[in-house]
């Protein structure tokens, strides 16, 4: 991205706390079936990066892993973000990153709603009204300068 | 007890289908998608579609990936085929189809490129005129009653109204800019040159013509989220709305007590004023509901007065509802002329497109029982209420 002046110039960095899942017994019988959980979607979205800098959002603090909701048998997931200022104007191509990361890793059941947590942002319900709005997301989509943008910032979500 | 039956699966596009459109006969249907295609369908040719013994064929239950309650005929991918394919019709998803209502010869399409193409059949379907103007995304186009006028909308916030030239061109003669925000859809009242605007900005502009000169003769709020569209009662006197706030509202228009001697001034221009007679709560459907259609009455039900008809709505929840419209109870009661109406909810099909969202519904003009809808699982569907 060619701005030379950045949003937020010196970003507070978070450690990175590891967590593994113990090994289950479940795990190697096919008849059980895993349903999504948050844990799960977490994974898919922590690694995404930040449009302005080459950290994660799990090391901004942008992406909680408490703040992932996740209800399988109703195919819901609820994800809320916290912008690491209020006047984040990346917020949007975040949340956008967020939901094109889900896009294409969830099952097509899902219903995906991606907001700003609350209090979090100047502009969140007008930034919550842009992201949920399929319409708008789908025509974001088809513009192929955001949509290498969002590739970018997804190329660490491995 | 009302219930709604399966007919048809159109299967052939390869993303999502966002539009449908009947042709003025209410033997073609039309859709368009994201594959940046559009898709003209109609019944294989011979057999009269829509009558009652074709929708009583026997069904086999078919067990079709989960939904184990479609009961789908077994011939149905032999009772209607895709007659047409416009394949180049835009570089970018198509978003809008409409025929043109009086002889349903011409066919309208707006696109997220930004442009409306005019098609016409002649063997194939031709690009006859390219209507461009719109800034970015254009969302909607519908023709209207007469077929000489074109509307379209779009993200840039605006409506325009397009005049036919005479020569299958058109002119445009309006870009109205009162909107605040992406205008979602346009729809025609049924009989008058009035048109009505659908937005993000959460609100309906009514639009009327005085002297060739377009205004905006009425701003209707209430709704708390993106309007995402509308239908007018058959007989053009309610307007319904559906909206991201997951409710239905229904609109009429108060009775204007003003005289036409009423002299107020050399740029006066009557407004007019509506009012909401009905709200379908947000509990009703658990997701925004995208799309709403208005059909009259059967002959064969009560068509008794203050019978209004059915609405269908589609919805980000999966589910087909269809709901039935009357004059309210309590009007009697009262003894004065109120227009409030009752809105019950008399049949739902879950997960009418699957796991999907349905984008579209559409009532058939001709047979008033007959709906297509479209979703985003790339299938338009053909049911027959009974």
């Amino acid at each position: 991205m060619n701005i030379t002046q950045k949003i937020n110039d010196a970003p507070l960095v978070y450690d990175v706390v590891s967590t593994t899942r113990g090994v289950q017994d479940t795990d190697f019988d096919d008849g059980v079936c895993d349903p999504i959980d948050s844990d799960e979607v977490y994974e898919l979205i922590r690694n995404i990066n930040d449009p302005e800098h080459p950290l994660t959002l799990e090391q901004l603090h942008v992406a909680n892993k408490d703040h992932v909701y996740v209800d399988d048998n109703s195919n819901h997931v609820l994800i809320e973000f916290t912008p690491t200022i209020p006047h984040c104007s990346m917020a949007t191509l975040i949340g956008l990153c967020i939901r094109v990361r889900l896009l294409r890793s969830l099952p097509e059941r899902f219903k995906v709603d991606i907001k700003v947590r609350e209090g979090t942002h100047q502009s969140e319900t007008q930034v919550n009204k842009q992201l949920n709005d399929k319409e708008r997301v789908a025509a974001a989509l088809e513009n192929t300068y955001l949509l290498d943008v969002v590739n970018q910032c997804l190329a660490t979500a491995v | 007890m009302t219930k709604l039956k399966l007919v048809a699966e159109l299967a052939g596009h390869e993303d999502r289908v966002w539009q449908v459109s009947w042709d003025p006969l209410g033997t073609r249907l039309a859709s368009c998608s994201g594959d940046k295609s559009a898709r003209i369908w109609a019944p294989i040719s011979g057999e009269p579609f829509f009558t009652t013994e074709h929708s009583e064929k026997p069904m086999a239950a078919a067990a079709i990936g989960g939904g184990a309650s479609m009961d789908v005929d077994q011939t149905s991918a032999s009772t209607w085929q895709c007659l047409d394919t416009i394949d180049n019709a835009h570089k970018r998803t198509v978003r809008s189809i409409a025929f043109e209502p009086t002889r349903g010869r011409a066919l309208a399409t707006a696109s997220f490129d930004g442009t409306t193409a005019i098609w016409e059949k002649e063997g194939a379907y031709e690009c006859v005129a390219t209507l461009e103007g719109h800034e970015n995304e254009a969302k909607s186009v519908a023709w209207s009653p007469s077929g000489q006028l074109l509307a379209t909308c779009g993200r840039d916030k605006s409506v325009w109204i397009w005049e036919s030239n005479g020569e299958g061109d058109f002119d445009c003669i309006s870009v109205l800019m009162e909107h605040t925000q992406d205008v979602k859809m346009v729809l025609w009242h049924p009989m008058q040159d009035l048109l009505v605007s659908f937005s993000y900005d959460d609100s309906i502009r009514v639009w009327k013509e005085d002297d060739d000169d377009w205004y905006s003769a009425a701003t209707l709020t209430g709704h708390s989220s993106t309007v995402w569209g509308g239908a007018f009662s058959p007989d053009g006197r309610f307007l319904a709305s559906v909206s991201d706030d997951r409710t239905v509202r229904v609109w009429t228009q108060k009775c204007q007590a003003s005289s036409a001697e009423d002299d107020k001034g050399f740029y006066y221009r009557p407004d007019s004023e509506f009012q909401c007679v009905a709200v379908v709560p947000d509990s009703v459907h658990s997701r925004a509901i995208y799309s709403v259609s208005w059909t009259a009455a059967s002959a064969a039900a009560s068509a008794a007065a203050g019978d209004y008809g059915f609405l269908a709505t589609g919805s980000g929840d999966n589910t087909l509802r269809i709901l039935r419209v009357s004059a309210s109870a309590a009007a009697g009661a009262t003894g004065s002329q109120s227009s409030a109406l009752d809105i019950e909810l008399v049949c739902e099909r879950q997960n009418a497109h699957g796991l999907s969202d349905i984008n579209c519904v559409k009532w058939n003009p001709v047979y008033p029982s007959w709906l297509a809808t479209c979703g985003d699982d790339g299938i338009v569907r053909i049911w027959h209420l009974e």
